[in-house]
């Protein structure tokens, strides 16, 4: 288990999900009417543990052609543990007719119970795949849970809630395909859009790739000018470079995230998740060839406007900037920006030092970004008071920097040095690593950690 | 079909049920178990609806426990079909949250492991100078109140708690350590002289103790207190060296935390025994510990040796006994092992007080 999950999990996430949501549709499939007595007494004894005896009864009185039957006797089976048997049971049943969600769940119960995990998968996604409003109801679920996912998360670890539309799928009672709706919610206008078929499986959340997605969904915009200003390699692209991200990132500001459906190619790659999952539609070809050739995590990020383009020229630029950029920022210009942030971020980390030895508490405090995120679960207020106190014991302060180096972070950089610290009756030697981000014309410190 | 599903879900609550009645659960706070029964959903990996519902449960306990929306967070996103293991995309989480959110959440399922009824064998007695015990085992994340029950030791409840970012067994001051050993409860200073941080309540403890003067062991103002007022809790290492709780689980333990007359113990871990086998180890250890050989403190022999309260610092190879003197001080002696032996280990900064 690697130090990064949970405690002992075992998820066996989208067959557990569909069993469970398949059992609830269960309920409603109706029984048949003949030997009704037996049936409900042989369910009865199955429901009350009394599984032989239930066995016993439908043996005698059971047609094993009879769906109904089926049903009671493979739970029977199933809860007196013989799997096999549930599944030798079930499956001419199922054969002969693949799109019966009740009987492809029991029989996927009855796979799984046996081990046939990947078999069990199989069957659930056919029986939900070949129904259309099955599977846009089952992929509007899905949807459903990764917003609740994020909004629970955001709790978690005290980020801003994140305004969320996923693009959801509607079913037209003669169309074939589902539309793509996205909700319009607080000022957005909501959005249909003919769709395209849903894709046969079940798409696993794109965002969610191995990289960290919240980094490079930022990309595209950090790279916003470079392209055509490249040949100035000077702080300037840094600069430049740099506040549309920070403007863009809904995360750490407000206004971003209140970008409506109109605002798009900005405010969504912010929020792929939900989107990735969301859409019942396929990535758009050209968001898909835009990202193709960058960097996989970038793909998370430009997939999702993939309805717009069509019905909002006035983004298009925009939208293709981002792409350009996300290309750029894969290449060379890294180096020559590098070149300008070290030059900057030198100076504002002496700076900061400076001030740090002058035990000047208001010029220290300002290099800390609004956003920043206090260590120790302290609250900002708490933590500038525990600044305070330290900057202010007695006796003189001398902070000093050494081996800096600065690196590309997302929307910012990555500054790390040696820091000697050294106070009365204390001193230190420690590696220091901090998150700058540009504020308003201003490098300012977004987290800050010593190793 | 259905009816089955109703009844398996049954069977698989009914033998949680047995499995938790198994734990020292039944001596936790009734809102911490709505967190663990969902973290405990979460390790043994069944229906990811009723982990979400028992996440859920535990969110509107504790609505101020980032951990419960935590596990929120990964039943949905498993339902989702999403990584629970990774943010979501949309959200950059400080460097450390995500991590310390795991780290709560395997630390408060680690009382799971400590079977029901069981008594600790760092405490080896507890005499009559001392009302509570509250014992630290900073490796389950725990502190256990404890009285004394005839010639036993009850557990009366237990509660989650967070020491120092580096653990336990402090050496220097700044070490970001909670000591390890035994203390007192000084005293108790109320929340309006306290800043938010702390909670509505602190109790400094008497570190450093004579023995840790003694051993040169330097540093101050160890408390127990609480969290800021927008949390529930805080991660399992988390404070500058001192041991917090959950404001309302501190607010629980201030009748039993009673300045002077309340022993904190700080151990890394202890075994938890039958109590049967605990009585054993209790009079095999009483035997052994040559309590005659007192350093400090007037004594009139084994009577008054059999009103000592004895602690085990297993790790330690240490034995303490205390003994409250007549003017209510705490007096503690110390026995190390050696060669088979417990050794009186002698603080002669300490003994030259008394």
């Amino acid at each position: 288990m690697t130090s990064n999950s949970v405690p002992g999990p075992a998820y066996r996430t989208a067959s557990i999900l569909v069993l469970g949501i398949l059992s609830a549709v269960c309920l409603s499939m109706p029984g048949p009417a003949h030997s009704a007595g037996e049936l409900q007494q042989a369910e009865q004894l199955v429901e009350s543990g009394r599984s032989s005896e239930a066995l016993v009864l439908i043996q005698r009185y059971g047609k094993s052609s009879d769906v109904a039957w089926a049903q009671v006797h493979s739970a029977a089976l199933l809860a007196s543990g013989q799997s096999r048997k549930a599944v030798d049971l079930l499956a001419p049943l199922h054969a002969a007719d693949p799109l019966n969600l009740a009987l492809a769940n029991n029989y996927a119960v009855a796979l799984e119970a046996i081990g046939a995990t990947d078999t069990a998968r199989q069957v659930l996604e056919r029986a939900l795949g070949d129904g259309a409003a099955t599977a846009a109801a089952f992929r509007n679920l899905r949807s459903l849970y990764a917003k609740l996912a994020a909004a629970s998360y955001a709790r978690a670890v005290d980020a801003p809630v994140q305004r969320m539309t996923p693009t959801l799928a509607l079913v037209m009672p003669s169309a074939k395909q589902a539309l793509a709706f996205t909700p319009g919610i607080g000022e957005g206008s909501p959005v249909l859009a003919r769709g395209q078929a849903p894709a046969p499986s079940i798409a696993p959340m794109a965002a969610l790739g191995p990289e960290a997605p919240g980094t490079s969904a930022n990309t595209p915009a950090t790279g916003n000018r470079p392209p055509s200003s490249s040949s100035t390699p000077a702080p300037a692209p840094v600069a430049q470079a740099t506040v549309p991200a920070s403007t863009a990132t809904p995360s750490s500001s407000g206004p971003g995230a209140t970008a409506s459906s109109s605002a798009q190619p900005l405010g969504k790659p912010t929020t792929p998740p939900p989107a990735a999952t969301a859409a019942p539609v396929p990535q758009n070809p050209a968001s898909t060839s835009g990202s193709a050739s960058s960097a996989t995590g970038t793909s998370a990020g430009t997939a999702k406007p993939a309805e717009k383009p069509t019905d909002k020229p006035t983004d298009k630029p925009s939208d293709k900037a981002a792409d350009k950029a996300s290309e750029s920022t894969a290449e060379k210009p890294v180096n020559e920006r590098q070149a300008a942030a070290l030059a900057q971020l030198e100076r504002a980390t002496a700076s900061w030092a400076a001030s740090w030895s002058k035990k000047d508490v208001p010029a220290y405090l300002a290099f800390y970004a609004k956003t920043f995120q206090p260590p120790s679960g302290l609250s900002r207020s708490e933590w500038e008071k525990q600044r305070h106190d330290r900057l202010n014991r007695p006796g003189p302060i001398k902070v000093t920097i050494e081996e800096l180096k600065v690196a590309p972070d997302g929307d910012g950089w990555r500054v790390t040095f040696r820091q000697h610290y050294r106070a009365t009756g204390l001193e230190s030697t420690a590696t220091k690593s901090m998150r700058w981000v540009q504020e308003g014309g201003r490098w300012l410190i977004q987290a800050e950690r010593a190793q | 079909m259905k009816r089955f599903a109703r009844l398996s879900a049954l069977w698989i609550v009914a033998l949680l049920t047995t499995c938790w009645g198994s734990a020292h659960a039944d001596t936790e706070s009734s809102s911490d178990q709505n967190l663990r029964e969902a973290i405990r959903l979460f390790q043994g990996g069944t229906s990811l609806d009723q982990t979400l519902s028992a996440a859920r449960n535990a969110g509107r306990a504790l609505p101020k426990s980032h951990l419960a929306y935590f596990l929120q967070y990964q039943a949905y996103i498993s339902m989702a079909g999403g990584d629970p293991n990774q943010a979501p995309a949309a959200i950059k989480p400080s460097p450390d949250a995500h991590r310390e959110l795991v780290n709560e959440a395997r630390a408060r399922g680690k009382l799971a492991s400590v079977p029901s009824g069981a008594i600790p064998s760092a405490i080896v007695q507890i005499g009559p100078g001392t009302d509570t015990v509250l014992l630290v085992e900073s490796e389950r994340s725990r502190l256990w109140i404890l009285t004394r029950k005839g010639d036993s030791v009850e557990v009366v409840a237990n509660h989650y708690v967070s020491v120092g970012q580096q653990g336990i067994g402090k050496e220097r001051e700044g070490d970001r350590k909670t000591p390890l050993g035994v203390y007192r409860i000084q005293s108790e200073i109320p929340g309006a002289k306290l800043i938010d941080f702390y909670g509505p309540l602190a109790l400094p403890l008497d570190y450093p103790n004579s023995m840790d003067r003694a051993r040169a062991k330097t540093g101050s103002g160890i408390w127990l207190h609480g969290v800021p007022s927008d949390r529930y809790a805080r991660p399992p290492l988390a404070s500058d060296g001192c041991v917090v709780l959950a404001n309302e689980d501190l607010l629980a333990l201030r009748k039993y935390a009673k300045p002077g007359r309340t022993t904190v113990v700080v151990v890394p871990q202890t075994n938890w025994l039958t109590p049967k086998a605990w009585r054993a180890m209790s009079s095999a250890q009483l035997a052994e510990l040559p309590l005659e050989m007192f350093q400090k403190a007037s004594t009139n022999g084994s009577a008054e040796a059999m009103r000592r309260s004895v602690y085990h610092l297993e790790t330690e190879q240490m034995m303490v006994a205390e003994y409250i003197d007549r003017r209510g001080q705490s007096v503690r002696d110390y026995w190390k092992r050696d060669g088979g032996r417990w050794v009186p280990y002698l603080d002669t900064k300490s003994a030259a007080l008394h």
